[in-house]
Formats: structure tokens, C-alpha cells, sequence
């Protein structure tokens, strides 16, 4: 996983639509005709939707049947998944000191002066 | 056909978004959050310590914090300032200098927005974070390549 890579998965998956493609196809693999039909969409713009998918990887299509049908490659969205654990991670941690650190400095301004100066802030372990 | 339950996970797949509420008021938690010697307090993930943060808080300028990682690894994330309204909302591109072997799982440069609204005093922050920075800009770049090929074939 490559951040080139990361970086289409996302922008693929910024559209609601192809969410939403990539969601009925977890339930199996379909036809463009199927996909279309929960959608006020006509088929070249599902079309486009599911040529954005197949570069970014998310999609595969066989070339088996005439109506080849597309299936969900799931590796992209691990990756994805991945990435959004990490970061969550990231900024729940530094948000759980923020939230500690904001408490001790509201505690330190609130005391007097002089006590505040023998105190200085610091880190929690 | 059976009714399959929407999987949860791709409904919040394409960005990150955080909320929490900070027992704090607002000035003083975006205080915290635009000051080098705060920011010092709380940045990175767990076992990392913040070490060094320069912020040039205005629209276009740059920010950069260094951290030493629990095996002793220097690293540093940074980026540049696109909306700063105190003490409500900002928007940053957020990057790592050089995250190494763990590159691969930080990504490319992303975008993230923090508003902090306030509620008796206390502090309601949303983060959110895109994972696709790099590709928005490089389409960007690429259609303005494609406008001038376009015009190039038109004046051959």
C-alpha cells in the first residue's frame, strides 16, 4: 500500500455513489444493469463511477460473461481502514493529554500566583 | 432478496472525523492548540514526545512539530495554514517529513479542519481528515496539463 495508492482509494471512496456501489457489492457480485437500478442514474454515469473504482483498484470486473460482472477487491479498503486507525489513534491519544493538559493549566491559572510559579506545567506520564 | 445490512465501515471510509468535548472554554483550547509551548503538551501519538514546534499562524504559513518515537527515532510532521479564524475553525495540510519504514502506512499529505464550538463553557471539537490531499492537487496539476495540450493541438 502505497500513499499513491491510499491516496486514489480515498478519493474514490469521497463519492457517496460509489460508496454505495461498493456496499451492494459486498453483498455479491453484479451486473452495471443492477447497479444502476437503486440509482437515478443512467449507465455511462454508473459506467464512469465504476471505471474510478477499477483504477483505484476497488473493483474488478470479469471478462467471463457478456454482461461482465463487476466484484469488490477488498485489499484497497483494509488499506484504507488501516490508514483511518492509525490516524484515529494518533488524535485520540494527543487529545487525551490535551484534555489532561487543559485541566491542570485551568487548575494552575486558577490558583494564586505564586503557587502557579512553583508548579510549572508538564507532561503526564 | 434478503435485506443485507449496509456495512458500517464504508460509510465513514473516505475521512476520519473526531468529536470530543473538552472541559475547557473555547479561546483557551485553541490557546493550546496555535502555542509551540502548549502544543509541546499533548502532539503525537502514545510514547511519542513532542520536542520542537514552530506555528506561523496565518493563511499560507507553515507549522512543524518534532517528536522522538519510543525507540528513539526523530520524526516531524508539518504543513501550511489555509484557514485560521480564532477562536473557531482551522484547516492545515498535515504531512510527515520523513516517517521511514512507517511511511507506507502514514500516507501522503492530508487535509485537516478542527472547529471548536462552545457550550457553558465547555468545548466541542470536530477533526476532520482527508486522506486524498495529494491526489486532489495532482488532478488539479493534470487538468491544467490536459488544458494545455488541448490548446497546444489546437494551434497545430
Amino acid at each position: 500500500m502505497t500513499p499513491d495508492t491510499l491516496s486514489a482509494t480515498f478519493a474514490a471512496l469521497a463519492d457517496p455513489t460509489r460508496r454505495a456501489i461498493l456496499a451492494r457489492l459486498t453483498a455479491g457480485e453484479a451486473s452495471v444493469t443492477d447497479l444502476a437500478r437503486p440509482f437515478a442514474m443512467t449507465l455511462p454515469a454508473v459506467s464512469k463511477h465504476l471505471r474510478v473504482l477499477e483504477r483505484a483498484g476497488l473493483v474488478a470486473r470479469s471478462r467471463a460473461a457478456q454482461s461482465r460482472p463487476c466484484r469488490l477487491e477488498a485489499a484497497p479498503l483494509r488499506g484504507a481502514t488501516a490508514w483511518l486507525e492509525t490516524y484515529r489513534g494518533f488524535w485520540e491519544t494527543g487529545l487525551d493529554r490535551m484534555d489532561s493538559y487543559l485541566r491542570e493549566l485551568q487548575a494552575a491559572r486558577a490558583a494564586p500566583a505564586a503557587k502557579a510559579r512553583r508548579k510549572p506545567h508538564g507532561r503526564k506520564a | 432478496m434478503a435485506a443485507k445490512p449496509e456495512p458500517a465501515p464504508l460509510e465513514g471510509a473516505h475521512e476520519l472525523v473526531i468529536r470530543r468535548v473538552l472541559a475547557a472554554p473555547r479561546a483557551l483550547v485553541w490557546e493550546v492548540w496555535t502555542t509551540p509551548a502548549h502544543v509541546l503538551q499533548w502532539w503525537g501519538p502514545h510514547g511519542y514526545t513532542a520536542f520542537a514546534c514552530t506555528m506561523e499562524l496565518r493563511p499560507g504559513g507553515r507549522w512543524r512539530v518534532g517528536m522522538h518515537s519510543p525507540a528513539g527515532d526523530t520524526m516531524w510532521t508539518s504543513g501550511e495554514f489555509h484557514e485560521v479564524v480564532p477562536p473557531a475553525r482551522m484547516v492545515m495540510s498535515f504531512a510527515w517529513d520523513d516517517a521511514g519504514a512507517e511511511a507506507p502506512m502514514l500516507g501522503g499529505p492530508t487535509v485537516v479542519t478542527v472547529e471548536l464550538g462552545e457550550r457553558d463553557g465547555q468545548t466541542e471539537l470536530v477533526l476532520r481528515q482527508h486522506g486524498f490531499a495529494t491526489s486532489a492537487s495532482r488532478d488539479r496539476h493534470a487538468q491544467g496539463w490536459i488544458e494545455c495540450l488541448e490548446r497546444f493541438v489546437i494551434l497545430l
